[in-house]
């Protein structure tokens, strides 16, 4: 259409208004305008197809994206900033999109105009098309070296803009001791530098898109005037005829908005790029927790757990080693020793939240690298030292490894839990809607959430992380009995700092300068002397300084 | 965590602005106009590029007429050269035009995002407790950003837009009155098209976004969540889930540019009628020679109905963006208006050195007008003194330390330090004497240098070292590859719970204060780790007014008083000691906390709680 257009107002010209021939110009007016009409719908459709193309590339690249996110191990969600990653599946993704359809379509068919009014060019005059050619070459010559130029300034201004939210947020977040230590005039100083390089950054690529728009203004109209003036010696030595010349400045008009394109595209272009680089190193990063090819189904586990001389290192550290272990179905497990010893890392190895280093976890004497991954998870429960809770109901929240379940199930499980007290006392009761965007819930109760969650599962086996640390003692003990009611085979693992929380366990092992320094019951524990023994020595003597204290005050009380 | 949250949750609100505010937009003109020299250039260089502009058109009919048709070369070269230097023209305008544009935007909003920045540091507590964070950084982020755009492109463009079309109309009816009326017949037309255009495309946008923070917040969410996720093995559940909200996005979006992909066409079809109009008439008028209509001005009108339309339709569009970044920009307001409740008087004094003499005389606060959280109390502690605050949660143990820091104004009666109303010094002062340590303690990103020092930016190390020795920190931080220039990372990165309690200590160690506001821990560490805090703890109270607000039975009964708060109200006060005698509430919630057997049965005095802790 960019072809034939000016063809028919040259011919206009020509056979019409010079020839001085009405009925010509008037049919090839009606042609000119029937022929821009044909172009809109063809842009039209043209655009809408990219769209339609486009918004699908989008959601399947989201879905990707997301199951991609589902699959990564914990591990991965250890090593970055998550804050990061939700900025690469949201707005690096559309970006892409952007990219892959319209700005992408957008450069073949700019590009497509620009072949189109070359060749018009040629069919319309030879020696014309040859001087304009110079002015072509200069303008794909800028816009090109525009493009090398300005990506790293963009990215120098998104990282800036990271920046300065960043550090917006820390401020929000610690707001209180900023006010505590008077701190504010410093903040806002700190801020204003940011705020500042943001400026800075955002004008360095518009300087250069401010040179490079009236360079290509120049170049056309240097072009324009090249076409006229040596266009207009032509036609008055009568070489060409004037329609002609207006053709041909027509098409060279027709060239000033893609050459206009062309920058704005690449921008384009390169910032999807910049995204794309992200994302793809998202799509790919490895999965290095995954199920085998061909699991065998699992059927439902009996509970037995065997450690088999584990190590686990991070990072050229060993955190733990010589591991062994056999726990049989039904067994409490209490773990206990100090902060940072390795016990949460040990039970994270049971549901392939991590692999060990070296050595082998047995369930029911098949290794667990045999189950199928989301298989082997469902009959894991486990009660996290972080309680998570999704902005969503409390029923919800609860169901949330199992959907389907009914209201009984959920009230028991809370009840056991020692949660239905408090979450029948809200006004909205189990529909009320907590997390970050609900209610506000105390540590303890949070807690109790997240083991009703748990025991919704009924698995063979559960693992409690330091699961009632917020919660008082008179209550852990609640529930340390409705879970011994609830079911008598389930093998039971209580990670805890506190005495009270493990001294009913069958088995203790204590964790302590990675390795498994000591096992037995309580009782057997407190005959050696070690951790244990200093544990409870030391929350005892603090009992019993409290004790002392209150039959000082009351020499008749019990 | 807290930090990810915040950032997870950028969903944008959407606006449902309907009218348009003239106050508004005046204010948001009165930003633009603090740089008038700017704003003058700026004015000048959009009269350039549509005078320039206009003149192209103009000089290649006449090069057609007088030059070419005429057949005389000399005519030829006086436009080709005449052309030339309007060429320039435009071009130089135009990149004036560009650099000046951007940088009044960027000056907005650097403007902007600094006063929200410092009216964020101005806002008292009270403010903060009931937003939610990641809306606030969305207004700087997001809000501020689209009021940017709402100038640059909106009002800016609309300018630049008018002068355009006026100088295209200008132009026209100089070279034939006649023809600029076909041409102009139709942009009413095409101006109304525009409008409806607009308003359909507004809807759809809408729509789309109120999808897309569906899908953001999905997405954000299942982050944060993951590991329960995996845990829970709920993959193919939230796969679903995602999947259908995905699906809507996609629709929604697909609608919305739709929309938006029409507008090109549009123009096109005006530009074709109106140039088939001219073609038409124009030739005729040519042919008949009877309004001095020639071929060149023809050519000229063709070239200007390329330009015409275009703008008309951008019209529409851009008072559309104006009117959506109004919201954006009530929304900006709506803070910079927020009154900061707590600001220094105009005759406020410094705080001179204190002794730490602090005094609470029958204090009363209500957050919420006739909701009273405290009431009638009376505290009064000698330099070196330590209180203890128990009681339930909400029993207003919180609140008497906000009242001491003024984060908060009381509401009846007064807080006095060395006999200075805390209202009339100033808050710069008062802070810096009186020291805040938090149950959580917050890090900043930087290095633990940085963040002991956070309180005296210029201590220097061996200042830092002194007092991290002296809350036993020193050598652990010196094991560490790099020591005390280790940044920390997000959420503390390789810090135990403990050590960062212990860094929070050294900091308001170094900043040596003479009041000293301490919220004690209750998060469970292991027991060294227990000894070497309250260790540190005692360091850290010595010779200081200390308020603590007590979880460790240590606390209680170390303290010169406790106080036992319920429901605002201080009910017992005396030793630890004193008040087991007395059996009072005290001495009961102290004995259900140790009948339930806890180890840690001071956490159950202090949360006032032995029944289930709700």
């Amino acid at each position: 259409m960019d072809l034939v257009l000016p063809q028919v107002v040259a011919r206009a010209i020509d056979e019409g208004i010079v020839a001085e021939n009405t009925e010509a110009l008037q049919g090839l007016a009606l042609l000119a305008a029937a022929l821009i009409l044909l172009r809109g719908v063809t842009l039209f459709l043209s655009r809408i197809g990219t769209r339609f193309y486009e918004s699908k590339i989008e959601r399947t690249l989201r879905n990707q994206l997301y199951d991609k996110l589902q699959k990564l191990p914990f591990g991965y969600y250890d090593r970055v900033d998550s804050g990061d990653v939700i900025t690469v599946a949201i707005s690096d993704s559309t970006t892409v999109k952007g990219f892959a359809g319209s700005a992408l379509m957008e450069l073949v068919r700019t590009a497509g105009i620009f072949v189109v009014i070359v060749i018009g060019m040629v069919l319309t005059s030879v020696q014309l098309t040859l001087l304009s050619l110079i002015v072509l070459a200069l303008m794909i010559a800028a816009a090109t070296t525009y493009s090398r130029v300005v990506r790293p300034m963009w990215m120098a201004y998104r990282r800036q803009q990271a920046r300065v939210t960043q550090t917006l947020t820390e401020n929000l977040n610690g707001i209180r001791v900023v006010k505590a230590f008077a701190m504010e005039n410093r903040e806002i100083e700190a801020f204003r530098l940011e705020a500042e390089a943001m400026r800075q950054r955002a004008m360095a690529p518009i300087r250069l898109r401010a040179r490079l728009v009236p360079l290509l203004l120049l170049f056309t109209g240097v072009g324009t005037l090249v076409v006229v003036w040596a266009g207009g010696l032509l036609a008055i030595d009568g070489t060409i005829s004037i329609g002609v010349l207006v053709a041909f400045y027509y098409y060279f008009t027709r060239l000033l908005r893609p050459s206009r394109m062309v920058a704005f595209l690449v921008q384009r272009v390169t910032r999807a790029a910049v995204s794309a680089e992200r994302l793809f190193g998202l799509l790919d990063e490895p999965i290095s927790i995954a199920s085998p090819e061909h699991a065998a189904p699992t059927p439902v586990l009996g509970g037995r757990v065997e450690f088999k001389n584990i190590e686990i290192a991070f990072q050229n550290r060993t955190i733990l080693s010589e591991v062994h272990a056999a726990i049989e179905p039904g067994t409490v497990v209490g773990v206990v020793g100090p902060t940072g010893s390795g016990k949460s890392s040990l039970l994270n190895l049971i549901p392939r939240y991590y692999d060990s280093t070296a050595g082998e976890i047995r369930l029911d004497n098949r290794p667990i690298q045999d189950f199928n991954l989301q298989e082997l998870r469902s009959q894991v429960a486990i009660v996290p030292q972080d309680p998570f809770l999704f902005s969503d109901s409390i029923h919800n929240n609860i169901a949330y490894g199992e959907p389907s379940a009914g209201v009984p199930d959920i009230v028991a499980a809370a009840r056991s839990a020692q949660a239905y007290e408090f979450i029948a006392a809200m006004p909205e009761g189990f529909e009320t809607v907590v997390g970050e965007r609900g209610v506000g819930l105390s540590g303890g109760q949070r807690q109790r959430l997240t083991i009703a969650r748990a025991l919704l599962l009924d698995s063979p086996i559960l693992i409690l992380d330091d699961a009632t640390s917020s919660v008082d003692t008179q209550t852990e003990r609640k529930i340390q009995e409705a879970l011994h009611e609830r079911s008598t085979g389930r093998t039971t693992f209580i990670i805890s700092q506190r005495i009270s929380s493990v001294e009913h366990a069958d088995t203790i092992l204590v964790i302590d300068r990675g390795q498994v320094l000591d096992r037995g019951t309580h009782h057997e524990l407190l005959t050696r002397a070690g951790f244990y023994r200093d544990l409870f020595d030391l929350q005892t003597s603090r009992m019993e300084e409290a004790r002392t204290d209150l039959s000082a005050a009351s020499p008749t009380s019990p | 965590m807290q930090t990810i949250q915040a950032r997870g949750t950028f969903t944008q609100e959407d606006s449902d602005y309907q009218g348009f505010d003239r106050r508004l937009l005046l204010r948001l003109l009165g930003y633009l106009l603090r740089d008038p020299k700017r704003v003058g250039i700026a004015a000048l260089a959009i009269l350039g590029v549509a005078g320039f502009g206009m003149a192209q058109p103009a000089i290649i009919g006449r090069a057609i007429d007088e030059g070419i048709r005429a057949g005389n070369p000399e005519a030829l070269a006086v436009a080709g050269v005449s052309f030339l230097f309007v060429t320039v023209g435009h071009a130089g305008s135009t990149a004036v035009q560009l650099i000046i544009n951007a940088s009044l935007g960027q000056n907005m909003l650097f403007r902007m995002r600094m006063q929200l920045f410092r009216k964020y540091q101005g806002l008292s507590l009270g403010f903060y407790d009931r937003q939610i964070t990641g809306r606030l950084i969305g207004r700087m982020a997001s809000d501020v950003e689209q009021v940017g755009e709402a100038v640059t492109e909106g009002a800016i463009g609309l300018i630049a837009d008018v002068a355009l079309l006026a100088g295209i109309i200008i132009a026209m009816t100089l070279l034939s009155w006649q023809l600029t009326l076909i041409t102009v017949a139709i942009s009413p037309l095409m101006l109304l098209m525009g409008v409806f255009f607009a308003k359909i495309a507004r809807a759809a946008h809408r729509n789309m976004r109120a999808k897309r923070s569906t899908v953001n917040g999905v997405i954000a969410e299942s982050i944060l969540g993951m590991r329960v996720t995996q845990a829970f093995a709920r993959e193919s559940v939230n796969a679903q889930r995602f999947d259908s909200v995905n699906r809507q996005q996609a629709r929604a979006t697909f609608r919305a540019m739709s929309v938006s992909a029409s507008a090109e066409p549009a123009v096109e079809l005006f530009t074709a009628i109106s140039t088939g109009l001219v073609l038409w008439f124009g030739g005729s008028f040519v042919m008949g020679e009877t309004s001095g209509v020639t071929l060149g001005i023809v050519t000229a009108f063709v070239l200007y109905i390329e330009r015409f339309f275009g703008p008309i339709q951008e019209l529409a569009t851009r008072w559309d963006t104006m009117q959506a970044a109004m919201a954006s920009s009530e929304r900006v307001f709506e803070i910079l208006d927020t009154d900061e409740t707590i600001s220094d008087q105009t005759d406020a004094i410094a705080l001179p050195d204190i002794a730490g003499n602090v005094t609470f005389e029958d204090v009363g606060f209500e957050y919420e007008k006739g909701r009273p959280v405290l009431r009638d109390v009376s505290i009064n502690a000698d330099p070196g003194d330590r209180i203890a605050l128990v009681g339930a949660t909400g029993a207003g143990k919180t609140t008497i330390i906000n009242l001491l820091l003024r984060f908060y104004d009381v509401t009846a009666g007064s807080v006095c330090i060395d006999g200075h109303d805390i209202r009339n010094v100033t808050q710069n002062s008062l802070r810096r004497q009186v020291g805040l340590v938090l149950q959580e303690p917050f890090l900043f990103s930087g290095s633990l240098h940085e963040n002991i020092a956070y309180g005296r930016p210029e201590a220097t190390r061996d200042e830092v070292i002194a007092v991290a020795r002296s809350v036993q920190l020193h050598e652990y931080i010196q094991d560490l590859p790099f020591g005390y220039d280790t940044q920390i990372e997000e959420r503390g990165g390789s810090l135990s719970t403990g050590q960062r309690q212990l860094v929070s200590f050294a900091r308001a160690l170094l900043a040596n204060p003479r009041v000293l506001v301490l919220d004690e821990a209750t998060s469970s560490v292991d027991t060294q780790t227990e000894v070497v805090i309250q260790k540190a703890m005692e360091t850290l109270m010595v010779g200081r007014t200390s308020f603590v607000i007590a979880h460790r039975l240590s606390t209680v009964r170390n303290a010169t008083e406790v106080l036992v708060l319920d429901e605002g109200q201080v009910v017992e006060r005396g030793t630890h000691h004193v008040l087991l005698s007395r059996r009072g509430l005290y001495y009961n919630l102290y004995k259900l906390g140790l009948s339930a057997g806890g180890e840690n049965i001071e956490a159950s005095v202090a949360r006032g709680t032995a029944t289930p802790e709700n």
